[in-house]
């Protein structure tokens, strides 16, 4: 947080100057300050030196009200989700302290990379990081406004929403707009700054209010309003699988050019491949025992590597229940009596991983 | 016998721009020499030929980031010259000195408070003296300003 700017020790015009750093804060001279300054001469008369001083000339410094919202944040998030959370950052350039409304929005526009809104987020909300800790906690931050925002300082707000559950659609713009508002009363919301008129006579000793603010994408110049905005992006993986079965051992011809039959030991593999451009998370692969066949006990393994539709190395050996450690050791398996299942729980872009399981035909 | 009257000056703060000596003559309100100090903006507006006239006006509406004009005039209302006339001005807390205002002499200029000189011969810790860093300015008239001779100095400065 950068310091607010201090007044106390340097509104008499002395040449006591040291107090004030000098260093360029974007607000400036906070808003009210007075500014005198006095003048003298000396001259020389009739062999003598005098000293006169002249009036002091003051002016007040006006409020120069100007903020910025930054957004431009991609959030990505799955369908029928809730309490998705977006953040932008309200800057306070103003020379002085103020309140901010604070107004969510959907925006049904174009934004380059993260393309053409094409659907709306549910219930949108708008909440402060009272904490600034960058994390949307619902229970602590749960200010709707701004509240005495000092200048050159920061302050992270979420918009909060939940994800329709409608396939297909992928894209959802929202914005958040900010607007100046009076500061000065701590937990309350002040009422929305007035730029004075310029037909309005000017005074030396009153401060006025100047609008400053930039011009932006749906956000006009000079009207104390500033904006940004965010995309949420719902992720999606394609996933597909294959199976193939080849033979491993018969009683007649051992491991030499087994055949298919009776008693002969059988090897199904199942391989699931991700083209993206999500990764596929929470992956379960089924596959019914095959009738004429015999599922072996035990000998399901999950998330090996596959070559040519082969499963040719093992993943993790799974047992056929579904508890134990064999569950959580990167992947899991189980069989059910007629059905056997592999879970994998993330399948990151562009890999095929494999679900192997030995039956002997009856 | 001699009537020795003391004069005191205003504005102690300021004393140690003026020279230290104290004289003689006594001064009624609005004789003596008067010294007018005035803030303005300036407003640029276009000419009917084609040029930009440049003219000052009360200050209003100055926000950070703005320029101010202080304009010190002098008049000398004795009935003799004075020699010697030496106008300073200490930089207001919160401004930054810009330079001389338009068809003002540029001033000399302190960054201590006490040693005067021209803004480029000035050094700083060895390194040339930037604007920001100056802290009072001050014109020596030369010669003598006649009895009701007068004259203006201006300079900018911008807020801080």
């Amino acid at each position: 947080m950068r310091n607010n700017v201090v007044k106390a020790a340097l509104l008499c015009g002395s040449v006591t100057l040291a107090a004030w750093s000098g260093s360029a804060h974007a607000a400036g001279t906070e808003a009210g300050t007075s500014i005198p300054n006095q003048a003298s001469v000396s001259y020389a008369v009739g062999g003598t030196t005098t000293s006169v001083d002249s009036n002091v000339a003051t002016f007040v410094v006006d409020k120069k009200v100007n903020l910025t919202v930054t957004g431009g944040v991609i959030t990505q998030t799955a369908i029928g989700s809730n309490d998705q959370v977006t953040a932008f950052q309200v800057t306070n350039l103003t020379n002085a302290v103020q309140d901010f409304h604070l107004t969510p929005d959907q925006q049904s526009l174009s934004i380059p990379i993260p393309g053409a809104d094409n659907f709306d987020v549910a219930n949108l909300r708008v909440f402060v990081d009272v904490n600034g800790n960058g994390t949307y906690e619902a229970g602590i931050d749960t200010a709707t406004y701004t509240d005495e925002l000092r200048p050159d300082t920061s302050v992270t707000v979420f918009l909060v929403g939940n994800i329709p559950n409608v396939p297909g659609e992928d894209v959802a713009i929202v914005s958040l707009s900010a607007q100046a508002a009076a500061g000065g009363q701590a937990n309350t919301e002040g009422a929305t700054l007035v730029a004075t008129s310029l037909l309005q006579a000017d005074s030396p000793s009153t401060m006025d209010v100047v609008f400053a603010d930039a011009a932006g994408t749906f956000d006009l110049a000079r009207d104390g309003i500033g904006r940004a905005f965010n995309a949420y992006k719902i992720g999606t993986a394609a996933v597909s699988m294959t199976k193939t079965a080849r033979v491993i051992s018969d009683p007649v011809n051992l491991l030499v050019n087994p055949r298919a039959i009776p008693g002969a030991v059988m090897e199904y593999c199942l391989t699931v491949s991700n083209a993206g451009p999500g990764v596929a998370t929470a992956v379960s692969i089924t596959d019914r025992v095959p009738t004429g066949t015999t599922y072996i006990p035990n000998s399901l393994s999950v998330g090996g590597v596959g070559s040519g539709g082969q499963c040719v190395l093992n993943g993790t050996t799974e047992d056929d229940d579904t508890t134990g450690a064999d569950e959580t050791d990167l992947y899991g398996g189980s069989f059910n009596g007629t059905t056997v299942r592999g879970d994998i729980p993330t399948l990151p872009v562009g890999t095929s991983l494999t679900a192997a399981f030995r039956v002997t035909v009856n | 016998m001699i009537k020795v009257l003391h004069l005191l000056t205003g504005g102690a703060v300021l004393a140690a721009l003026a020279p230290a000596a104290i004289g003689y003559a006594a001064q009624a309100k609005g004789a003596g020499v008067t010294l007018t100090n005035s803030v303005l903006v300036q407003q640029k507006s276009a000419a009917s030929d084609g040029t930009t006239r440049v003219t000052l006006a009360p200050a209003k509406r100055v926000v950070p980031g703005d320029r101010v004009v202080f304009r010190i005039a002098y008049k000398n209302n004795l009935a003799q010259p004075v020699t010697g006339m030496v106008v300073s001005n200490p930089v207001p807390a919160n401004l930054t000195y810009r330079g001389p205002a338009e068809g003002s002499p540029a001033p000399e200029v302190s960054t201590d408070g006490t040693h005067f000189a021209p803004l480029a011969t000035l050094t700083v810790a060895g390194r040339p003296a930037q604007a920001d860093q100056v802290r009072a300015v001050r014109w020596q008239v030369r010669g003598s300003v006649l009895a009701g001779g007068a004259g203006q100095y201006s300079y900018e400065a911008s807020v801080k």
